[in-house]
């Protein structure tokens, strides 16, 4: 195993941990506005990571320069999604829309 | 009284906008395609510039007023740090409610924010404040209220305010005092 | 049978919370997880396409970003008021 290889390992290795830490925030936290908190690092952290991985190994190539973009893009959608959610919500909570569960 | 700068001094032409765009969605074309042929500049030219037509006509009609100024970018650092400490203080409210299963409630914070006018200007600053804010991780705009000119916002981890919000919370009571 | 596609299996074991909290959660929490489970396999394609050594896989991640922003926003809209 080269120096780049375990390198690119452990960018990937933290960033799946980073993703599946998001998901237990998302899971065990109680209300709404808690649980958006953790979408931040899931959308931002993990994907930066696991792109930088990918370009370690595959350098500027397409394949680099793809994850890099679905990064990005996942980055600037993160704080609209997060916005855009808690407005509903606050919104359904102002109104006393019922909140239903799915079941 | 200080001057509120609510629109940009020069217009650029609807050309140069056109223009701006078709080269940004050239240069993205490329980045997805990988090969440089005359085949697909043919075809980046051309899907770029319908694209870009789009954008000129979207932004002649007046229905996005965005005008951001380009001295907001020195903000970027503070906000990518904002984004790396946040990280922490969500890992410490998960550590929390996994290992001492604490019961972990985030605050709703409301602060004033010079809501400002419907131009561009003031459209970009109320957005890019949103991104800002909403990018770290620890807390996320909730609503903007232009009657009370101020800003809600949930934090997971109450604490110091961003210094973007700061800022902001800064120049609302500036303006106040102008008035 | 390589790293990449270890990592991804490891990650869609991140799918069985997000699920749950679909079936089991209020309304908007559900929307929450939905938007977890999105960005979730968003990344598990960029690492499948890694692992398959297929680069036109990675178009599959970025057309998944770029639509699951679409739908978040649309679900989002819709959540306010009329559902």
């Amino acid at each position: 195993m080269t120096v780049s290889t375990a390198f690119a390992a452990m960018l990937v290795s933290f960033g799946v941990a980073v993703e599946l830490a998001c998901c237990l925030g998302v899971f065990l936290m109680e209300d709404a506005y808690d649980k958006l908190h953790y979408l931040g690092p899931a959308a931002i952290v993990g994907p930066v990571l696991i792109a930088a991985g990918i370009i370690t190994v595959e350098g500027l190539g397409q394949a680099g320069i793809k994850s890099l973009l679905t990064a990005a893009l996942l980055a600037v959608a993160s704080p609209v999604l997060s916005h855009a959610t808690a407005r509903a919500l606050y919104i359904r909570r102002r109104d006393h829309i019922e909140d239903r569960t799915m079941t | 009284m200080e001057q509120r700068d609510s629109e940009p001094r020069g217009r650029i032409s609807l050309f140069t906008f056109w223009l701006v765009w078709w080269a940004a969605l050239l240069t993205v074309w490329f980045l997805l395609v990988g090969v440089f042929t005359l085949a697909e500049l043919a075809v980046g030219t051309l899907a770029a510039a319908i694209a870009a037509t789009v954008a000129a006509v979207v932004h002649r009609s007046g229905y996005i007023r965005f005008s951001p100024r380009l001295v907001w970018l020195r903000e970027t650092p503070t906000v990518v740090w904002g984004v790396i400490t946040d990280c922490g203080l969500l890992a410490g409210a998960l550590w929390r409610r996994v290992v001492r299963r604490e019961h972990v409630r985030g605050v709703m914070v409301r602060v004033a924010f010079a809501y400002g006018g419907d131009n561009g200007r003031d459209g970009a600053r109320r957005a890019l404040v949103n991104f800002a804010v909403s990018l770290t991780p620890n807390s996320y705009v909730v609503d903007i209220d232009p009657e009370s000119d101020s800003l809600l916002v949930h934090r997971l981890v109450p604490g110091p305010l961003d210094p973007v919000l700061t800022r902001e919370v800064a120049r609302a009571s500036l303006e106040e005092e102008d008035l | 049978m390589n790293a990449w596609l270890i990592a991804a299996i490891v990650l869609l074991t991140g799918l069985v919370p997000c699920g749950a909290l679909l079936l089991r959660g209020s309304i908007v929490s559900a929307l929450v997880g939905l938007q977890m489970a999105g960005i979730l396999q968003t990344v598990v394609l960029l690492l499948l396409a890694e692992g398959f050594h297929r680069p036109p896989f990675f178009d599959l991640a970025l057309v998944l970003a770029l639509l699951s922003l679409a739908g978040g926003l649309v679900f989002a809209r819709m959540l306010e008021r009329w559902v």
